[in-house]
């Protein structure tokens, strides 16, 4: 879905020439679809269809957590977001996940890569004036094709989660690493998107919460 | 030649619909959640994720194995299991395993 997001945004930029391309395309491909009768016509209805509900799924936050409702509480699970980057070390993922009546702490999970297999010792996630930091544990590391795959757990402050998901802040990820700083800073349009979402969602689990 | 790509894409795309793996499938567009496995194990406080991504019926990339997702979240005690798939028109497709436990 952020893909699709993402092509619509970019299509956006295009340049004249660019733009004139894809029109000359679109035409030449519905023509094509055109003479194809039926199958055309359902062809280029599904792709109108996929822009609407790709749209309409963006600003909805049930595609982007799960909620289990179980005998001691309800556990919640915001799916994983690509919304740091690091210009070497590449992106930062991360999920969280939240139980209720245990003890306020949520668990953040999150993936990033390195060249090398030195584990991160911990992580300090700044929004404004909220800061979520504190040493991490490791849940793997694997090689890749290039480099390493790490892959860390540590634990939040839940009241926190919704005062980090501020849209106006340019928040920063910093992983300290065997006596280094490795600064992940946010993609500005995907934290736009997604921090609206993830406010609501941790709004909403205190509401529930608080019944 | 435009007529026969324009009849590959339209039937990949309808070919992939049919592959979703859900209890219904929704030809334009599928949102569908569903339980695969439960296990004797008692409560659940950590969820891991995998999923796989289709392209036009005619790419399909990724893990989905409830062994990844629960190492995703260092489960080591399975609780249940559920699935989520989604599918544009056959054209964008991802299933998502989710796996709940200790």
């Amino acid at each position: 879905m952020w893909g699709f997001t993402r092509s619509i945004r970019s299509s956006s930029t295009a340049t004249d020439r660019e733009r004139r391309e894809i029109e000359s395309g679109l035409h030449s491909w519905a023509a094509a679809a055109g003479r194809a009768s039926w199958i055309g016509r359902l062809f280029l209805a599904g792709f109108f269809a996929v822009g609407v509900v790709s749209t309409a799924a963006g600003q909805n936050i049930r595609p982007h957590y799960v909620s289990k409702a179980e005998a001691d509480g309800t556990i919640y699970h915001t799916f994983p977001v690509t919304l740091f980057e690091h210009p070497e070390a590449g992106d930062l993922t991360f999920d969280i996940t939240y139980k209720e009546h245990r003890t306020g702490r949520a668990t953040l999970n999150f993936t990033c890569y390195s060249d090398e297999s030195v584990p991160v010792d911990s992580v300090r996630f700044v929004s404004g004036r909220t800061v979520m930091a504190g040493p991490v544990a490791k849940i793997y590391l694997e090689p890749e094709k290039r480099g390493w795959k790490h892959r860390y757990t540590f634990e939040v402050d839940a009241l926190l989660l919704c005062g980090f998901f501020d849209e106006t802040a340019l928040p920063e990820v910093t992983l300290h690493v065997g006596g280094q700083s490795r600064v992940y800073r946010v993609k500005r349009s995907a934290w736009r998107s997604y921090a609206p979402i993830g406010c609501r969602i941790f709004e909403m689990i205190r509401v529930n919460e608080a019944r | 030649m435009k007529k026969l790509l324009a009849g590959i894409f339209a039937c990949a795309a309808l070919l992939s619909v049919g592959c979703a793996k859900s209890p219904v499938v929704g030809g334009i567009y599928t949102d569908v959640k569903d339980g695969l496995a439960v296990t004797g194990n008692a409560g659940s406080s950590k969820v891991g994720t995998a999923e796989v991504k289709g392209y036009v019926g005619l790419v399909a990339l990724g893990d989905a194995s409830i062994q990844t997702a629960a190492r995703e979240a260092g489960i080591t005690r399975i609780h249940h299991v559920d699935y989520q798939t989604k599918s544009y028109v056959g054209v964008y497709t991802i299933y998502t395993i989710i796996v709940y436990g200790d």
